[in-house]
């Protein structure tokens, strides 16, 4: 055989192969990949989701498995669909080989945890994380944002301070703490002078009521013993002058807890729009 | 004359290689598309199901996948769009007969059980393939409603699968003797003892309150009277009266609260296990989902 004869064969052989598509076989996928993450970065979630799934269900070797799923996740999370979001978090751990990959990836479950509320998922993962990989600076970070978003912010300045990278919203949320209103001091005022807790965090008209009912059904009831008038003064008393005074102490502490909650919403309003570091 | 066999070669060459370079991914191919839409019906992914069955549409109109499409939108709940994606099968599809039969199953799953009997008994839309099915359905859609009426339980249980008849047995003796409360008579029981009423509704507690508050405020109104106090004995009267009044309009409310809960419970029953059943129609869905 010439040579010229060997290389026409050689490019029918060629050309044959490539006739039938398998000479560029991981090709689709990878162009499948880069489409998905393209729809992904224009902020086409929806469309990013079916494509990612398209390409998992494509790729046999699942050689990107962790990588998909963690996207399908982010973009579920992007549209608020959070739960769906979690679901897919925890395929994508199934898939992720190294420490390092597995470790993000059960950090952006825990975020997503912690924006959609489920405080004690949230802190129960926590836990696992840090018995998991033993890195509990990251793992208080997150429970401080745990906390701030469950309203609860001497936890969460407590946990933010052991961590390195919450010190500046541990020190702006103990300015908070100084501001809130105290409770227990709120509720100790209203029993003893009923209406004075809800003039204390700035309802002067609920106040003023509380206190002219209070009075007015208390001397009722009062006045009925004293003039033996037994049952009326133990219908009035009940009914009435207790329901009262029971309503002037849950009203404090109602007004004062919103008004505490107020600060703490203008700190995470701030911290979503101003913070660098991480959010949920 | 080699050298240009040659040359001629290598632009074939080009050309292949260039085309394969402008191609449609392989992933987007129609088998593929089909494969990866009955994938997203499998796992409960109907929306994105729905979306490539449609894409699929536009440029294969096939009866299976418009088949597919319409069920995918059922399971999203968008029921006229599936009712229209079933009737464009209704002629000349050789799954004619499979669009009519689900086009009557989405008339049940959206609740509308009388548009649902009236069409099942027309014969265009019961396709003598699943009029079995048809039937069972319709009866079972018969201890739904509430106005219709059965007569004859043995013909009615007979209707159905050897597997179902126990079960059918025990919902017909429900439709038949259902559990229920007479309003009338709740609100005359309070009317003579306050809180009765609420007490034969199975509302215990209230029934208590609204005797103990109905019960102080006559003794009192008639402890007032008795020593000649009646300006404080009628108000108490008047008290006890709007508790006694309340007692007795409560009541009749509350044996109207158990006898929708209790109609409530019992049709989802049945809704459970209809979906149980499969509504004792064919699987369609195996059509597509391979």
């Amino acid at each position: 055989m010439n040579k010229s004869l060997f290389a026409e064969i050689s490019i029918f052989v060629f050309l044959f192969i490539i006739g039938h598509g398998n000479l560029f076989a991981g090709q689709p996928l990878k162009s499948q990949l880069a489409f998905a993450d393209s729809l992904f970065k224009s902020g086409n979630y929806y469309q990013a989701i079916t494509e990612y799934k398209r390409y998992l269900f494509f790729d046999e070797d699942s050689s990107a498995a962790g990588y998909c799923f963690s996207q399908i996740a982010e973009s579920y999370k992007a549209g608020g669909f959070y739960e769906k979001a979690e679901n897919n978090f925890r395929e994508a751990m199934k898939f992720e080989k190294s420490i390092n990959a597995q470790k993000t990836t059960e950090v952006d479950l825990i975020r997503t945890m912690i924006l959609s509320r489920k405080t004690n998922c949230a802190l129960n993962e926590l836990d696992t994380f840090e018995n998991k990989f033993g890195d509990s600076l990251i793992a208080d970070y997150w429970r401080g944002w745990t906390y701030l978003l469950n309203n609860q912010p001497e936890l969460a300045s407590f946990y933010f301070n052991e961590s390195l990278a919450g010190k500046e919203i541990s020190e702006r949320l103990n300015k908070i703490i100084s501001d809130e209103y105290p409770l227990f001091n709120i509720k100790l005022m209203s029993y003893i002078l009923p209406g004075s807790g809800q003039i204390y965090t700035g309802h002067y008209f609920s106040g003023a009521v509380s206190f002219a009912w209070n009075a007015l059904f208390g001397y009722m009831t009062v006045k009925a013993f004293q003039d033996r008038r037994i049952v009326e003064g133990l219908l009035i008393g009940d009914l009435l002058w207790l329901r009262f005074y029971k309503g002037n102490i849950q009203n404090a502490e109602r007004f004062a807890k919103e008004k505490n909650i107020k600060l703490v919403n203008q700190l995470i309003e701030n911290l979503q729009n101003n913070y660098k570091g991480k959010k949920p | 004359m080699r050298f240009y066999r040659f040359f001629f070669l290598l632009l074939i060459l080009a050309a292949v290689v260039r085309g394969q370079s402008k191609a449609v991914n392989p992933l987007f191919s129609v088998p593929n598309r089909v494969k990866f839409a009955s994938h997203l019906y499998k796992t409960g992914d109907y929306i994105r199901a729905f979306d490539e069955y449609r894409a699929l549409l536009t440029g294969t109109p096939d009866d299976t996948l418009r088949l597919a499409a319409g069920l995918a939108l059922r399971n999203l709940g968008r029921f006229d769009e599936a009712e229209d994606y079933l009737q464009g099968l209704f002629f000349f599809s050789r799954l004619k007969d499979y669009a009519k039969t689900e086009f009557l199953k989405t008339e049940f799953i959206r609740g509308n059980y009388s548009g649902f009997v009236n069409l099942s008994g027309e014969s265009f839309y019961s396709p003598d393939t699943f009029s079995v099915g048809i039937k069972r359905l319709k009866y079972f859609t018969y201890l739904i409603l509430q106005e219709t009426e059965i007569t004859d339980s043995a013909e009615f249980v007979s209707g159905f699968a050897e597997s179902q008849r126990r079960v059918i047995s025990k919902f017909y003796s429900v439709k038949k003797r259902p559990e229920r409360k007479d309003e009338l008579l709740a609100a005359v029981l309070s009317a003579v003892i306050p809180g009765a009423g609420k007490i034969y509704t199975e509302d215990y507690s209230d029934g208590i309150v609204a005797f103990i508050f109905s019960g102080l405020f006559y003794g009192l109104a008639a402890h007032n009277f008795a020593v000649a106090k009646n300006a404080k004995g009628a108000l108490f009267a008047g008290i006890g009266l709007f508790f006694h009044a309340g007692s007795v309009y409560g009541s009749a409310t509350s044996a109207q609260i158990y006898n929708a809960q209790k109609r409530f419970e019992f049709e989802s029953k049945l809704i459970e296990y209809a979906e149980k059943e499969k509504y004792f129609l064919p699987d369609t869905e195996k059509l597509f989902i391979k």
